[in-house]
């Protein structure tokens, strides 16, 4: 028993070693994907906003290609999964709220 | 073309410290994954409000929840106190009768303080 214990440094460092390459590419990514919107960033949320209303008032968003449209619904419905993402954490379980 | 294991001497093969390649794998190809993606201000935007509205939409709609549960469950938890006394009443009265009708059909008198 002890020597399992004095095994569990060594293994939890080998752990660290192993995946300490992936989790720098992870964050490489993360800083610049996954990170929220910055104050500077606000006038591209309205922006990007307006482009839309304006695509859908003048009926331009019947001209873009399949691939693109099919393109914004994914973005879309991957959005609109952060929120029961949320709820999820918010209610802390995964199924049903444990009342 | 067949492909030959080099077969190591003998001394390589006994020695701790020697060791050569039994096998030649080939390289695994790995997908490069490329620069990362600046995602539209918008998308993230969206993303990040969604995720703390759910939190929050979790949290509060789980708190009316059990509020709602805990009336409930008290209530419930009288209902059965009578219930419980009310079968346990009906349990006894039935157990009587059936103990005098038992001695009716064997033929045993009642006690008169039955």
């Amino acid at each position: 028993m002890s020597k399992l214990i004095a095994r569990i440094p060594v293994l939890a460092k080998s752990a660290v070693d192993s995946a300490t390459p992936k989790l720098n590419t992870f964050m490489r990514y993360a800083k610049v994907e996954l990170v929220p919107p910055t104050p500077a960033e606000v006038g591209g949320v309205a922006q990007g906003f307006n482009n839309i209303m304006k695509s859908a008032q003048t009926g331009a968003w019947k001209n873009i290609p399949v691939k693109d449209a099919w393109r914004n619904v994914l973005v879309t419905t991957e959005v609109l999964c952060w929120f029961f993402i949320g709820e999820c954490i918010g209610k802390g379980t995964f199924v049903g709220y444990q009342v | 073309m067949v492909r030959k294991l080099p077969v190591p001497p003998l001394i390589v093969c006994f020695s701790p410290v020697h060791r050569l390649p039994t096998t030649t794998t080939p390289p695994i190809k790995m997908a490069t994954l490329g620069a990362p993606v600046r995602v539209s201000p918008l998308i993230k935007f969206g993303r990040w409000t969604a995720l703390v509205t759910g939190i929050l939409y979790g949290r509060s709609h789980f708190n009316s929840l059990k509020a709602k549960e805990a009336v409930i469950r008290e209530e419930e938890t009288k209902k059965q106190a009578i219930r419980d006394a009310q079968l346990a009443e009906e349990k006894l009265k039935n157990n009587k009768q059936e103990m005098i009708y038992l001695a009716g059909e064997a033929g045993v008198k009642v006690p008169p303080n039955f």
